[in-house]
């Protein structure tokens, strides 16, 4: 792949691309294809058609190089969006070989390939803008960078290891992403688990996004505890000795989204101290005191 | 009611019959040919020719409907047979001129049952074995994409892969031609495979751990240089599979010790480099029988049909259809229990259940190597199965047959089981558990016989079934301790 | 036992390719240079599936012997696919599928097509067959004619969706359901097709999607399998198809991955019970003596295999009192009975899998499948699928109603399908009281619930005869793929080397998630 700078044909192109560039630079108002095809591009084909990799001599990561096309020929053909490869190419169904984009990666959704076909309908233009596309479909927005639930582990990690290892629970993390948090996990063994257990993860407090107690044999003294994990996100407490006293202590988990209380003695006094609580939810109370005029959030029934 | 079959009275079987000697069977409801119900008509049938007469006919009459009577309609409608639809042809033709007036194809078609009862006897001492014969003309096959019965491809005819190497000059490019190249000393990959799986099966690892994958997408030999002399070694001497395995099994580095320090394990956990012998558990057919062995109840016969060994009711019933001929699981009695474990009968849908725990596959797709797993379901297997808590009776009865105090029934048990003695500790701890199931059984004499009762053979009477129960509890131990199920 | 005996995970040192007397893959002549990089990135991820994967049963195992989710995926930060860990954060954990197994008809179940009473008796359209093959079972039929169902339908919940009258129980809980409707795929008979759905190939030999589950995110209970499957009684014995242990095995994956078969009754795992005359006293002194006897050995041996051979009778004693507290439904309240009805009483029926698998997934099983048979019907389809349905609705309401107020409906996806469709037009004889349905697999329904699914929707449409797809198809392979998002897992990393490929339950051919469903 190293090969391709030092073909002679490249060296003229990089000069033309230049001009393009030099031409169509610096414009007021945001055009049609940085607005709605240049993010398509980003989104799906840059990553093999751009300056990394260039398969089949195709790169798309700038409206001049969609324009010079690919080895073969040109992949746009303005104002004929059937007789334009890259058109052709989107458009086929998804067993077809020469699909784009290849390998099994997401096709682009209906609302892109309109833009696209709209765009080259068009005229290809690197300079018409939004209002001469009135029929083109929003685009959806792509999906926000999630945000970090917990501070990293990683560096943690032989902690964490430690804690497992003496408390019989698992510390897992909850996804590849190091600012996800960790599942603690009791399932395997939950009679291990008690009010003593909990208070020792405290050096990990702030990495317990899930909590999964149910049947361990934790109380509400050990709410202490957990009260003390500022990133729970969801507590199970399902069959546990927890009372609607020991509730009183959740107060400070203001992330807290979901809680189950199944088959505990939490009355409506319990889910009371909750009320609160800004991100929850909702509070499964099945085989609980709790009635679900308690709080809307509750589900009893 | 008669039935005729061809126009030839039809044996009949009368599932229903409630007819009183005053009855009719003139009824206002409709009578169903070739159905049960209205619902469930017989699948893929057509009636060709409906009459109804007002009387009974004769049976020479009946004789002549099927076909004679048809035949003469068909001439009698088209007299030029050039014509004849496919229908016309086979009714007049081949059904009334062939099968009922040519005396030729007559005397021919009755020689073909005579044929037919002469190799059902040949067959009926046992099951008729399938051989393979080359057709006359040349086999085809239809390239389906993707493995779809409807998008064929190109017609392909036999012929062997194109990347195989160093064909062998002038032969056939069929399966003779590839048996050539196969033992052709100009190519090593059949002697390299054969002997890498032979160690394998030895060592547990082959010196290619991919044994199923020499190629270049395999692992690499751990000693590339001993897999090519035993490759060699294994063609020049004729391809003699039991020396091979005799030369492996003789070798300095299979019979090493199989003990590791810390330090060893550190440097090579899974043995790669062969600095201790080897050791891994056996696979779930050697235990069965190293189990039966020790118990003196194994039968060595060789061949036959497969057997049907222990396995609780339900497995096949579980997936199996309603007229599966393998829809129930019945075990052999006597010597069917107690056979190889190759000889077990094998079910693909369902596989032998205590077999499979230990990792036995299916036997639908191919196994190079089989995985060995270390699961629970094991341990039962081992301490419940009936198969084992018969091996473990007999093999307790024969310590005690043995005679001697305990502590020679011990010994005796680990010769049967690890073919060496015992340490003091090792003793110290079977007493333990052999005095805690003394006290066990003296006092309970019921849950003695109920143990007692597991497994077809009967226990031996001069002894007492206290002690039995006793004994059969300490044999047990024995089958379950790592030594006996690892190698 | 070591990772290095697990057969898919080649623990090759990719130092000693370098620094080793072989040649390395780079000096090797004749190899394309991408083949050399291919053989790179493997050996890149072997090293990783080597640390990841162990070739032990019961996960449990596998603590003792170090395997750590933190430990790993700290070590494995850089690789693509550290294991056990999910790409992503999951909205599933667990899954119960209830498969119903010789494929239920669309018609009389999820898909309304009212203008079929428009055509009763008429024949199908050639236009609309358009050249599909059919099985040996219609081919020769003389005629197809239209059957519309026999059974009513009405809408219900929030959603306003079309449910038969056949299921009046899960009827009430539909705004919990996604239909799908525009299932398809290429097998048109029994075996290929429930292979296929199963494991993603229509030939034996691969993992089944449990397996898959399993290995690529390992137990949450490690004293319980991973993945169980429980056969159910049949309500009658008609239309039945066989099944298999292809069905749940775990291919070319290890054997650990393969489903536990919980059998009905008094020894739902094989052999867990002890024999008669040996009770909990005496197996415990046995074992007791026995790992008394494991530990001296391994003094003098030290192979850590024997360490996990003692935790394999431990853990094997600790079954024996866990396994029947499971299969123990005495302490259930008087509520459960009345919601999955007096039969989930007797071990083996549908609605005692149904209970048992809400039991497992209280407990941490990963991966649930019940399979109902007998609903195969080429024949007598009014009166048979009544069965069937009575059979299995109000069980498939009680476990969604049950696992929704014990709040585990919110991480536990519920799958429910055959694995196919059937024919619009009457096998056999159309009368005004029966029809029979004939395979079609071109299209048919499923439902999926809970566990990250968007409640209360459907997806993809067929035509006026639910004969072919108009809108959203979904192959099966997307299906896959979708499930497997649900549980945060990337299906085109979730792949094993086998074969020649990077062997994935999807297989080959391009999947898509369906994002539309998606909560």
């Amino acid at each position: 792949m190293t090969g391709a700078k030092g073909r002679p044909g490249w060296r003229w192109l990089v000069a033309l691309v230049g001009g393009f560039a030099l031409g169509s630079a610096v414009r007021a108002e945001t055009t049609f294809y940085q607005a709605r095809i240049a993010p398509i591009m980003d989104r799906h084909c840059v990553v093999c058609h751009g300056p990394e990799k260039k398969k089949a001599g195709l790169r798309v990561d700038s409206f001049e190089w969609v324009m010079i096309g690919a080895e073969s020929g040109a992949i746009v053909k303005p104002g004929d969006p059937k007789g334009s490869e890259l058109y052709r190419r989107i458009t086929l169904p998804a067993t077809e070989e020469e699909v784009m984009p290849s390998d099994g990666k997401p096709l682009l959704s209906r609302e892109e390939i309109k833009n696209i076909e709209l765009w080259i309908a068009g005229g290809a233009s690197a300079e018409k803008v939004m209002a001469d596309f009135p029929g083109a479909p929003p685009l959806a927005r792509p999906k926000a960078i999630a945000e970090a639930l917990a501070p990293d582990w990683t560096s943690r990690a032989a902690q964490i290891t430690a804690l497992e290892q003496a408390l019989g629970v698992r510390l897992l993390p909850r996804s590849q992403v190091p600012t996800d948090g960790l599942i603690l996990r009791t399932a395997s063994s939950p009679a291990r688990c008690d009010d003593a257990a909990l208070a020792k993860l405290a050096p990990v407090a702030d990495l317990i996004v899930e909590a999964e107690l149910a049947r361990t044999r934790v109380t509400d003294a050990g709410l202490g505890a957990v009260a003390q994990w500022t990133n729970l996100r969801a507590l199970d407490l399902t069959r546990t000795g927890v009372t609607s006293a020991g509730l009183a202590r959740l107060q400070p988990l203001r992330r807290l989204e979901r809680l189950n209380l199944t088959d505990t003695s939490v009355d409506d006094a319990g889910v009371g101290h909750l009320r609160a609580l800004p991100e929850l939810r909702q509070i499964w109370a099945f085989g609980a005191k709790v009635t679900e005029a308690a709080d809307p959030r509750v589900v009893a029934k | 009611m008669k039935l005729y079959l061809n126009g030839k009275p039809a044996e009949v079987e009368v599932r229903l019959d409630t007819l009183g000697p005053k009855d009719s069977i003139r009824t206002d409801a409709a009578t169903h040919v070739g159905r049960r119900d209205d619902f469930n008509p017989m699948r893929e049938t057509r009636f060709q020719d409906v009459r109804i007469y007002r009387r009974a006919l004769a049976a020479d009459e009946v004789a002549r409907l099927p076909f004679e009577d048809l035949a003469a309609e068909i001439v009698a409608r088209q007299p030029d047979p050039r014509k004849w639809t496919t229908d016309a042809k086979f009714v007049a033709a081949d059904r009334f001129y062939l099968g009922e007036k040519d005396a030729e194809t007559i005397s021919l078609a009755s020689a073909v049952a005579a044929h037919d009862t002469a190799f059902e006897a040949l067959t009926r001492d046992g099951p008729a074995s399938l051989i393979a014969i080359e057709k006359t003309t040349p086999a085809y096959s239809d390239i389906l994409k993707r493995g779809d019965y409807y998008a064929r491809l190109e017609r392909v005819e036999p012929g062997v892969p194109r990347f195989l190497s160093n064909w062998p000059a002038g032969a056939p490019r069929n399966r003779r031609g590839l048996a050539e190249w196969l033992l052709s000393a100009e190519q090593p990959l059949m002697a390299r495979v054969s002997v890498n799986r032979i160690w394998q099966e030895v060592f547990g690892r082959g010196l290619v751990e991919s044994a199923g994958d020499l190629g270049v997408m395999g692992d690499r030999p751990s000693h590339p240089e001993l897999l090519d002399w035993l490759a060699v070694e294994f063609r020049e001497s004729g391809w003699d599979v039991k020396k091979f395995y005799r030369l492996l099994v003789t070798s300095a580095t299979y019979r090493q010790s199989a003990s590791a320090t810390a330090a060893q394990l550190a440097k090579d956990p899974g043995n790669k480099l062969l600095g201790r012998g080897p050791r891994y558990r056996m696979d779930g057919e050697m235990l069965r029988d190293s189990a039966l062995a020790a118990a003196g109840l194994l039968v060595e016969k060789i061949g036959g049909p497969s057997v049907k060994p222990y396995q609780p009711p339900g497995i096949w019933e579980e997936v199996a259809m309603p007229e599966s001929n393998t829809k129930t699981y019945v075990p052999d009695k006597g010597e069917g229990l107690y056979r190889r474990s190759v000889y077990t009968f094998w079910k693909r849908a369902s596989p032998p259940a205590s077999l499979e725990t230990f990792d036995a596959t299916s036997r639908e797709v191919v196994c190079t190597r089989r995985a060995r797993t270390n699961t629970p379901l094991q341990a039962f297997v081992t301490m419940n199965d009936p198969q084992w808590v018969e091996a473990a009776r007999k093999l307790g009865e024969r310590a005690l047959q043995a005679g001697g105090r305990m502590e020679q029934r011990l010994e005796f048990l680990a010769r049967a089981t690890l073919a060496r003695p015992l340490t003091p500790r090792e003793g110290a701890a079977l007493v333990k558990s052999a005095e805690a199931f003394r006290t066990k059984y003296a006092a309970d004499p019921a849950a003695a016989a109920a143990l007692l009762a597991v497994g077809e053979s009967k226990p031996d009477p001069a002894l007492a079934p206290a002690e039995v129960a006793q004994w059969t509890l300490v044999a047990s131990q024995f089958l379950n301790l790592d030594e006996f199920l690892t190698k | 036992m070591t990772p290095n005996d697990n057969p898919f995970a080649r623990d090759h040192d990719l130092c000693s390719d370098h620094c080793g007397e072989h040649p390395t893959v780079w000096d090797l002549p004749h190899v394309p240079l991408g083949l050399k990089r291919e053989w790179l990135r493997l050996e890149t991820r072997r090293q990783f599936l080597g640390k990841g994967v162990q070739a032990l049963g019961w996960a449990g195992l596998a603590t003792l012997l170090g395997r750590n989710g933190v430990a790993q995926a700290a070590e494995s930060a850089m690789a693509t696919r550290p294991a056990l860990v999910p790409n992503f954060a999951p909205k599933a954990k667990r899954a119960i599928y209830l498969f119903m197994a010789g494929s239920p008809s669309q018609f009389e179940t999820w898909d309304y097509k009212p203008m079929l009473y428009d055509m009763v008796d008429k024949d199908l359209p050639e236009s609309v067959r358009g050249g599909q093959v059919l099985t040996g079972m219609t081919a020769s039929q003389a005629r197809f004619p239209i059957a519309p169902s026999i059974y009513k339908f009405a809408q219900h919940g929030k959603a306003g969706h079309w449910v038969s009258e056949l299921f009046p129980h899960t009827a009430k809980v539909v705004d919990e359901l996604c239909i799908l409707k525009s299932l398809h795929t290429e097998a048109i008979n029994h075996e290929p097709a429930i292979l296929q759905i199963t494991t993603g190939n229509m030939f034996p030999g691969r993992p089944s999607l449990g397996s898959w589950l399993s290995y690529g995110l390992g137990a949450i209970n490690e004293e319980l399998p991973t993945f169980v499957v429980m056969t159910s009684k049949m309500p009658h014995r008609t239309n039945v198809q066989a099944l298999s242990n292809r069905l749940w095995s775990s291919g070319f994956l290890s054997p650990e991955h393969a489903a536990v078969a919980l059998r009905a009754g008094s020894d739902p795992v094989l052999h867990l019970n002890n024999p008669k005359g040996i009770d909990g006293d005496v197996r415990r002194a046995m074992i007791s003596g026995v790992n008394d006897l494991n530990r001296q050995l391994f003094e003098r041996v030290g192979d850590p295999e024997i360490n996990a051979r003692i935790h394999q009778y431990e853990m094997a004693f600790r079954m024996q009192t866990s396994v029947p507290e499971l299969t123990d439904f005495s302490n259930e309240p008087a509520s459960t009975w009345d919601l999955y009805g007096p039969k989930a009483k007797e071990p083996g029926t549908y609605a005692y899998n149904c209970l048992m698998a809400r039991r497992l997934a209280e407990r941490g099983v990963r991966f649930t499948q019940i399979f109902l048979r007998s609903w195969d019907q080429h024949s007598n389809l009014p009166k048979n699928i009544r069965l069937m349905a009575e059979e299995s609705d109000q069980p498939t309401y009680a476990l969604l109603t049950d696992l929704k107020r014990r709040g585990l409906l919110d991480d536990t996806l519920v799958i429910w399908g055959g694995e196919f469709g059937r024919t619009c037009y009457s096998q056999g004889t159309l009368t005004a009281e029966n029809y029979g349905r004939d395979h079609h697999p071109r299209c048919f329904s499923m439902w999926m619930a809970g566990g990250g699914i968007k409640p209360g929707t459907t997806f993809g449409e067929t035509d006026d005869f639910s004969y072919n797809i108009v809108k959203d198809p979904v192959h099966i392979r997307d299906l896959h793929a979708t499930i497997l998002h649900l549980f945060g897992l990337d299906h085109n990393r979730l792949s094993v080397k086998f074969g020649g490929l990077d062997s994935r339950l999807t297989g080959v051919l391009p999947a898509q998630v369906i994002d539309a469903i998606l909560a």
